[in-house]
């Protein structure tokens, strides 16, 4: 029925960012509850595990995307899933540089 | 007085790192600026354009050389942010602020930590060392900034914020209120002053010794909201005033300091500086305003 | 007869049409006449009718912008003093942000989409209608607040704890949170229409991937609309509740805390800012194309630019918090995502410079210099923005004038300048005339030189050390020249809109039959020609831009040769058709103009406004008559099914009535549930976010009533759904509704019931966690006396004889609300009692 397709189309489409989405969440909750709660040894293993969690499920939507890409909704979930990528690995990066609670 | 409040002119490292960031910023901001206004140009009036209109224009100018220079970005602000955590240390002294509206109140803690001496509206600092200050709110939001020497970080009521900042050159610097608190919010200034070491110690001294003499006409007026310590002078409701003659400014930072001020001041507040909550003292006759003002200017 | 032409599909209705059918649909599309005008539904009217209350409130809001100038002019200024200065600098950014930006990119969307996706109106005519005017009375009487001497003083964001009763004790921010309500009804209202108008109300063939940029923006617009709105409205609940009954969401003492406050705001505050630049910029993107007469280069990417925007712009917020205190970690998350939205920007950019060369020779008219006005100002701005993302930096420009700069270069840069060329662009579409091109460029002079000489000299007055919100500066910190400058610059842009309101008023005469036509020879179906009824038959496309590829589809869409040139069922109609595809599936008949949406709209006001100053018997009896207004209107919706499907052409034979997952009310519903949705997601976040901070004031496991009271009311609850469930059932085999709806009406009122009698002992006022836990006790209630009132209404029809087995729209959107609630208020008891217990 057109209508569910509409929907069922629209996550597809939107899965890679919805990923981001999710990943971001986590990081920035886990790291605020672990700092708020004193347990800042917890905030590393969160944003690393989150972030592989997060590369892999990219990967395969961009996989999956990119073969139907000549049609107009694949491609543009792959190129959002693409972008999200970008964007999970720079918001990942700081975990490397700045140290976990401090100011 | 002579003061700086300049996020470009910074007289320590808090400042100075933040500065170079900025250079940074607005030379790497401007090259794009002007490469991206050329490339315009170029489509609207250029001849040959052809390279400039297809998709790989749009995917080499608006993917991939945002993607490495943001990138680039994101690595060198992040260390330059550590920089200057790194660059500040374990204090030498610690301050507590409480922001009121209107004026910062200011107590120095001594090395175990209790609490020294109170002042307000000025912090006095020894030159080339770390100083924190612990940040709290007796109201609403206010925030401390004092851009020649660090960023700024907010009083929230029920969290205490700490600032490290240094003075690597003796000056006096300005700071304000840079979050919105109502009322006067723009009249909500402080400074703080940079000194070597020894002079910084020859003021704590004295800050910490008692007033040197009382005041009939003060305690019966003033007491309810003033403290002069060594005196039954006690409120707390207002700014301390033990030492207030030894202080640059009055009024939270707005007016310089002297008799001629002071007596302004308590005469019509209100007119200085709408809203605050000092009320006016219009029924003192100029002689007993005078001697009143001569006296918290002797307080130094 | 069928003309065969090579390799197109032959016309729907090719033959001639019968006399006096053009004047007919023309008779029934008629606006109604007198004071009757005032009812009028079509989006023709309503939009422009919503520019214009949108760019009156850009003119007052920046009479106030001027008035601040003036007293900044020089230091020490006694012009204005920090009371009135305070309430200046608030309504300035409220009114700018609330009342004119977001309303003006969403009139230009009803003003523009049905005509530009070749529908006849927008599906809820009815709703703009109510919307639109709420949002108007609304706003006039919050703007004459100030006059009063009441106008808010807390700033556009309002943090408290300023802004509780505390520190704010009069009725000035509570005008506020008035003011705030409209602008929420009417957004919502506005992206309910979008999102359903965009994916159902297509011309046949116009796909996804065939949709102008604008509507793909106007859709992202609404979207983001659905899922920011939603922070802001539980926000300014959650403040009003603490001023009005001291329920402790933001004060300390009892376990609340300010920056609660800011966390939602800024969920909502940051995408609001892209909200605004999206619709802007996706009129750009149709302006651009027909400067340089060829189509927009990259339109995939510009698409995918638009998307992203709208989702990564929700993890940018506490980049407007990187000066509270939160750890360095959490705060470069966040500067790192800021970074990555630049890049959609990029895209963007770059593919309005690769169109712009792919044309030829670019002949610069008014709408022409506006959008290069708006690259350079737009282009700066982002540079700045992408320097305030920078934590360090951010640290020095938060709250100076820095961020003024910025903000306004993005805002009036990113969208007033795109809005100005959208108006000298499309203004031919509705009027007689178009504006004058010799006084436009003095127009886009005054304003474009006028703006940079007051607001670039503020990046420097910024980081020179002059915070924002003040009244006054002393002089000796060099701020003096900067400041005078700035003042100037604000003058030459009064100036400039001056100068346009001049040319609108000599030469904008509101026509739609004879507006001045397709002057910029664009190729978008909103330059067909057309009437009050959109175009006389809904084209069918096969490219982006039909006008272009499609030669002489003006001249067959105007002999009726297309889709629908009449209106065989006798009244307003256009068609619906499939999301993805845009194939058509059934013909949706439209409301008439009438008085119930306007009364609707001018209680509501009314009902607010006498809450605000807390004259609650006048405000009841207003909202009485606003409620019996849109019952009034609730009982003409859903009209009688007829018999037989309708041909439109083609041999098409389209329904003429639908009900369930393909109706435009289902969808409508489905949008609000998200809305809703959202609400309840912020309330969660609240609850969670509260725990984390104020853990003293949360009770232990063993404090936590027994857990029969989880399940007791959530049989109940859940009971009250099959019950509805039941009732539908019953519906569906021609037998009456009466005992389900009943049954269902008792088991939610139990539920809830049981629900409060377990939190008996408990007081909101008393700490942050009681407050939290009826709040969504509160909820639960509210949410179950709206599905109760749906549900009565429903079987009222069915007594009537108005909803049966076919015609059942109505109980249809009571089910699905009903689950929602159901669903909402289990969530809700899970999270009270089941997740202190998972975490204590």
């Amino acid at each position: 029925m057109r209508t569910q397709r509409f929907a069922a189309t629209a996550l597809g489409m939107s899965a890679g960012i919805i990923v981001w989405a999710v990943h971001f969440a986590a990081i920035y909750g886990a790291t605020a509850v672990a700092c708020a709660r004193g347990l800042p040894q917890l905030v590393a293993p969160a944003v690393g595990w989150s972030t592989a969690a997060a590369v892999a499920a990219l990967a395969v939507v961009l996989v999956r995307g990119y073969r139907r890409r000549h049609v107009f909704e694949r491609w543009l979930g792959a190129a959002l899933a693409a972008l999200a990528l970008v964007a999970v690995a720079w918001e990942a990066i700081p975990v490397l540089v700045v140290p976990p609670c401090g100011g | 007085m002579e003061s700086v409040q300049s996020a470009l002119a910074p007289h320590g490292p808090g400042a100075a790192i933040t500065a170079e960031v900025a250079v940074v910023l607005f030379v790497g901001g401007g090259l794009v600026f002007l490469l991206v206004m050329a490339l315009a140009a170029w489509a609207v009036f250029g001849r040959r354009r052809d390279w400039l209109a297809g998709r790989a224009a749009v995917v080499a100018g608006g993917i991939a050389f945002p993607t490495v220079v943001l990138f680039a970005l994101l690595v060198y602000t992040l260390f330059a942010a550590g920089r200057i955590a790194d660059a500040h240390g374990p204090p030498a002294l610690r301050i507590g602020v409480v922001g009121e509206q209107w004026w910062w109140r200011v107590h120095y803690l001594d090395a175990a930590g209790e609490r020294d001496f109170a002042t307000a509206n000025e912090l006095r600092i020894p030159v080339g060392r770390t100083v924190e200050v612990e940040l709290r709110s007796a109201d609403v939001l206010h925030s401390f900034w004092v851009p020649a020497l660090a960023g700024k970080l907010d009083l929230i009521p029920g969290r205490t914020n700490r600032l490290r900042l240094r003075a690597d050159r003796p000056g006096v610097f300005r700071g304000q209120c840079a979050e919105y608190c109502g009322g006067p919010h723009a009249q909500m200034a402080f400074l703080v002053v940079a000194e070597e070491e020894g002079a910084f110690e020859r003021w704590r001294e004295r800050q910490r010794a008692p007033a040197s003499a009382a005041n009939d006409l003060f305690l019966a007026r003033c007491a309810a909201c003033h403290t002069v310590r060594g005196t039954p002078a006690a409120g707390t409701l207002g700014p301390d005033l033990t030492h207030a003659g030894s202080r640059l400014a009055i009024g939270a930072g707005i007016l310089p300091n002297g008799a001629g001020a002071i007596a302004g001041w308590i005469a019509s507040s209100q007119r200085i500086k709408p809203g605050n909550l000092m009320p006016e003292f219009h029924d003192l006759d100029g002689a007993a305003l005078a001697a009143l003002a001569e006296y918290v200017a002797s307080l130094e | 007869m069928t003309t065969a032409r090579a390799g197109v599909a032959p016309l729907p209705n090719p033959g001639p049409r019968p006399p006096g059918e053009a004047e007919t649909l023309a008779r029934i599309w008629a606006p109604p006449r007198g004071l009757a005008f005032l009812t009028v539904v079509n989006n023709n009217y309503v939009g422009v009718l919503y520019v214009g209350a949108a760019f009156l409130f850009f003119v007052l809001a920046g009479i106030l912008a001027l008035v601040m100038r003036a007293q900044l002019a020089v230091p020490d200024n006694t012009l204005v003093g920090p009371s009135l200065y305070n309430q200046l600098f608030t309504m300035h950014g409220t009114v700018m942000m609330f009342l004119f930006a977001v309303p003006a990119v969403e009139a230009m969307g009803i003003l523009l989409l049905p005509n530009m996706l070749g529908a006849r109106d927008l599906p809820f005519p009815r709703l703009s209608a109510y919307a639109f005017w709420a949002y108007f009375v609304g706003g006039i009487v919050f703007f004459a607040s100030i006059f009063l001497g009441s106008a808010p003083t807390g700033g556009w964001f309002m943090n408290p704890p300023l802004t509780t009763a505390t520190y704010s004790p009069g009725v000035n921010e509570d005008f506020w949170l008035l003011g705030i309500g409209f602008i929420e009804i009417s957004a919502i209202a506005g992206a309910i229409e979008i999102v359903v108008g965009v994916l159902r109300t297509r011309a046949p063939g116009m796909t996804l991937g065939r949709m102008p940029v604008f509507a793909w923006a106007m859709l992202v617009f609404a979207a983001m609309i659905i899922f920011a709105f939603p922070a802001v409205i539980l926000a300014t609940a959650l403040l009003e509740l603490e001023r009005a009954f001291g329920w402790p969401f933001f004060s300390v003492d009892r376990g609340g805390d300010p920056l609660l406050w800011q966390h939602l705001f800024w969920f909502f505050g940051h995408p609001e800012v892209y909200i605004i630049f999206l619709p802007a910029a996706g009129m750009v993107s149709m302006i651009v194309p027909t400067m340089a007469q060829t189509p927009l280069v990259a339109y995939r990417l510009v698409v995918l630019a638009l998307v992203a925007t709208g989702f990564l712009s929700f993890g940018l917020w506490v980049h407007h918090m990187f000066a509270t205190g939160i750890p360095r970690l959490s705060l470069s998350f966040f500067e790192a995502a800021s970074m990555a939205v630049a890049i959609p920007s990029g895209i963007q950019v770059f593919a309005w410079i690769a169109t712009l060369a792919k044309g030829r020779r670019i002949r610069l008219t008014t709408p022409g210099l506006f959008i290069l006005g708006f690259l350079f100002t737009f282009v700066l701005g982002g540079l700045t923005g992408v320097m305030v993302a920078v934590v360090p930096f951010d640290w020095q420009a938060h709250d100076s004038y820095f961020v003024v700069a910025h903000l306004h270069y993005v805002l009036i840069g990113g969208m007033v300048f795109p809005l100005f060329a959208a108006f000298y662009y499309w203004l031919p579409y509705t009027s007689r005339h178009a504006l004058s091109e010799r006084l436009g460029r003095w127009v886009f002079g005054l304003m474009f030189v006028g703006f940079h000489v007051a607001f670039f000299p503020m990046h420097f007055t910024g980081l020179a050390g002059m915070p924002r919100r003040v009244y006054t500066y002393p002089a000796g910190l060099g701020w003096e020249g900067l400041n005078l400058v700035s003042t100037a610059g604000a003058f030459m842009i009064a100036a400039g809109v001056a100068l346009f309101i001049v040319d609108l008023a000599r030469r904008f005469r509101f026509a739609i039959e004879g507006n001045a036509g397709n002057v910029w020879n664009a190729g978008t179906l909103e330059w067909l020609p057309s009437g009050t009824y959109a175009t006389r038959s809904i084209p069918s496309v096969a490219s982006r831009e039909p006008l272009w590829d499609q030669p002489g589809l003006a001249r067959d869409v105007e002999a009726g040769h297309y889709y629908l040139p009449n209106a065989p069922t006798g009244g307003r109609e256009t068609i619906v058709s499939s999301p993805i595809e845009a194939a058509p599936q059934w013909l949706m008949r439209m409301p008439r103009p009438g008085w119930p949406p306007i009364v609707a709209a001018w209680f509501t006001a009314a009902f607010f406004l006498f809450l605000t100053v807390k004259w609650v018997l006048p405000a009841c009896l207003c909202g009485a008559v606003a409620i019996g207004a849109m019952l009034a209107w609730a009982w003409r919706l859903d009209p009688p099914p007829l018999a037989a499907p309708v041909e439109v052409g083609g041999g098409l034979a389209l329904p003429a009535y639908m009900s369930g997952p393909r109706s435009q009310s289902w969808w409508a519903m489905v949008v609000l549930m998200l809305v809703a949705g959202s609400v309840y997601g912020c309330v969660v976040f609240s609850y969670l976010y509260l725990w984390t901070v104020s853990p003293e004031v949360w009770p232990a496991a063993d404090r936590l009533p027994d857990l029969v009271h989880l399940a007791v009311p959530a049989a109940l609850y859940g009971a009250s759904s099959a019950a509805i469930g039941l009732a539908n059932r019953a519906l569906g085999r021609g037998r009456s509704l009466h005992p389900g709806v009943v049954a269902a009406i008792v088991l939610f009122a139990a539920g809830f019931a049981a629900d409060l009698f377990a939190h008996r002992a408990l007081s909101p006022a008393q700490s942050s966690y009681g407050a939290v836990v009826y709040l969504v006790l509160s909820l639960a209630g509210f949410f179950g006396a709206v599905s109760i009132a749906l549900a009565l209404f429903a079987t009222a029809r069915y007594a009537h004889g108005l909803l049966d087995r076919v015609r059942r729209v109505t109980f249809d959107n009571a089910r699905l609300f009903w689950h929602y609630s159901v669903g909402q208020s289990l969530v809700g008891l899970a999270l009270v009692h089941g997740f202190p217990r998972l975490a204590g």
